[in-house]
């Protein structure tokens, strides 16, 4: 049994129960190892590594500390696993946004053949819901191809209720802040952004949910904080890996230009989520609240 | 004695061949960086005189229809027009430094880099055409060719980063 700074203690991993951990004091020395977690090699065995926040010794395979849930910058591959390169998942970004390109084009289209706001109202939520259709079979493609490389999530339950906690605390500010930069942007510049009423009847306001907040909440956070977090994470640090992922994120949203400095702002938040608590569906929850308080906030209950 | 190339000298041959990519991305970077502030900061100093001319454009056409153009509307159609284009030409600004700034660091962080410089060439690249869809076909071929090179430079970087360990 050892006893950490704090004064508890801890059982050696990979012996029994009582037994003396056998790591000696200059495998543990903080100095001889980078921020990083980093491997350390007990005796006998290559199976383990130092917490780069607790300095605790942990199985390699964990993609978070046990004592102390840090995440790990670089997640263990498991073997036989091939690693993701972020070159196939940089080919499908480059191909959504042009398909996002198109819908824009599209809905400038529709925009300028509608004469009246119904037509106008019918014809925006046909275009995005075809174009939205194109995303999602895409990035299922995409999610079916990699797969088989990306690493496994590695939640617990406990963690990712610690994260909702905050992660909810987090959405309220980003939305304190969207406010805050709408309204300086419509004092300076105006607003020339066409909106869809959605309480014109239930049908609609269902359609405009379906597409403005659960459509992108599943495939943008299924894309951006699963694929091309864990793809980016393979090859640089978490940090570099999130705020990447959030610019192209960010420029995923070509059709509100103004709102894009937001944007990244949020991508880099949902990011975060992601990474700290170790699951996809927490950040897919705040993303779609997210665009219902949008929603709502827009066009009035 | 061996006579055949030891698997260290021909990694240090694989290495140096990345070596050499990762400098055209610095290259790219510079040039796409340099290019970025010349003329964006030519769009911000100049930019309430690229609004007189475009707006004098549309009054002419307007006036040639026979409508009426209201001077008040007008004069405050022209200080947001100006507002806008300074803040699209301070963005320009900013991401022609952070092109500069990346092929600075392509040697340091060289996956890191390039993955940033492709996502904001091809961003901007969206974002350009969605304002003007013109400037989508000017020049496709070098924006084609600084794009594959992009591309090449992220395999080369990610080979690169594996063999520095």
């Amino acid at each position: 049994m050892r006893t950490d700074s704090a004064g508890g203690s801890f059982e050696c991993p990979g012996q029994p129960s009582g037994l003396a951990c056998n790591l000696s004091a200059e495998a543990v020395d903080p100095m001889s190892f980078a921020e990083d977690s980093q491997t350390i090699a007990p005796p006998g065995e290559d199976s383990h590594r130092l917490c780069w926040r607790c300095r605790l010794p942990v199985d390699i395979q964990a993609p978070h500390c046990p004592h102390c849930a840090a995440p790990f910058r670089t997640p263990p591959v498991e073997e036989g696993r091939q690693t993701l390169s972020p070159v196939p998942l940089l080919v499908a970004y480059v191909v959504l946004l042009f398909v996002n390109l198109l819908q824009v084009a599209a809905l400038r289209w529709g925009a300028v053949q509608s004469l009246d706001a119904e037509q106008l109202a019918r014809n925006i939520l046909a275009q995005t819901a075809l174009l939205e259709l194109i995303n999602t079979i895409l990035v299922v493609v995409v999610y079916f191809q990699t797969r088989g490389a990306l690493p496994p999530t590695g939640s617990n339950l406990l963690r990712a209720a610690f994260s909702a906690i905050w992660g909810v605390g987090g959405l309220i500010a980003l939305l304190v802040v969207n406010m805050a930069y709408h309204s300086w942007l419509q004092s300076m510049l105006g607003t020339t952004e066409i909106l869809v009423p959605w309480n014109s009847d239930w049908q609609r306001s269902v359609a405009l949910v379906a597409l403005v907040c659960v459509q992108p909440a599943v495939i943008e956070e299924l894309f951006f904080r699963r694929m091309v977090l864990d793809g980016l994470r393979s090859a640089m640090s978490w940090h570099a890996a999130i705020w990447i992922s959030a610019l192209m994120f960010t420029f995923a949203h070509l059709g509100v230009p103004l709102s894009l400095p937001y944007l990244w702002l949020l991508g880099a938040f949902l990011g975060y989520v992601r990474v700290l608590s170790g699951c996809l569906w927490l950040p897919i929850v705040l993303h779609f609240l997210h665009n219902l308080v949008v929603l709502v906030l827009e066009r009035g209950l | 004695m061996s006579t055949t190339p030891s698997s260290g000298s021909l990694g240090n041959l694989a290495q140096s061949a990345r070596s050499g990519q990762l400098r055209t991305a610095r290259v790219i970077m510079f040039i796409v960086g340099g290019l970025n502030i010349a003329l964006n900061a030519f769009g911000f100093f100049t930019a309430a005189r690229i609004v007189d001319e475009a707006i004098q454009v549309e009054v002419d056409r307007a006036q040639q229809q026979g409508m009426v153009i209201d001077p008040s509307e007008l004069s405050e159609v022209r200080t947001r027009a100006i507002s806008l284009t300074q803040v699209f030409s301070g963005v320009g600004l900013a991401v022609g430094v952070a092109f500069i700034v990346l092929g600075l660091f392509v040697y340091q962080i060289p996956v890191a880099a390039t993955v940033t410089a492709l996502v904001l060439y091809v961003g901007m690249y969206a974002l350009v055409g969605y304002f003007d869809p013109s400037q989508l076909y000017r020049g496709l071929i070098i924006k084609i060719l600084i794009v594959v090179g992009l591309f090449k430079s992220i395999q080369a970087a990610i080979a690169y980063r594996q063999e520095q360990g």
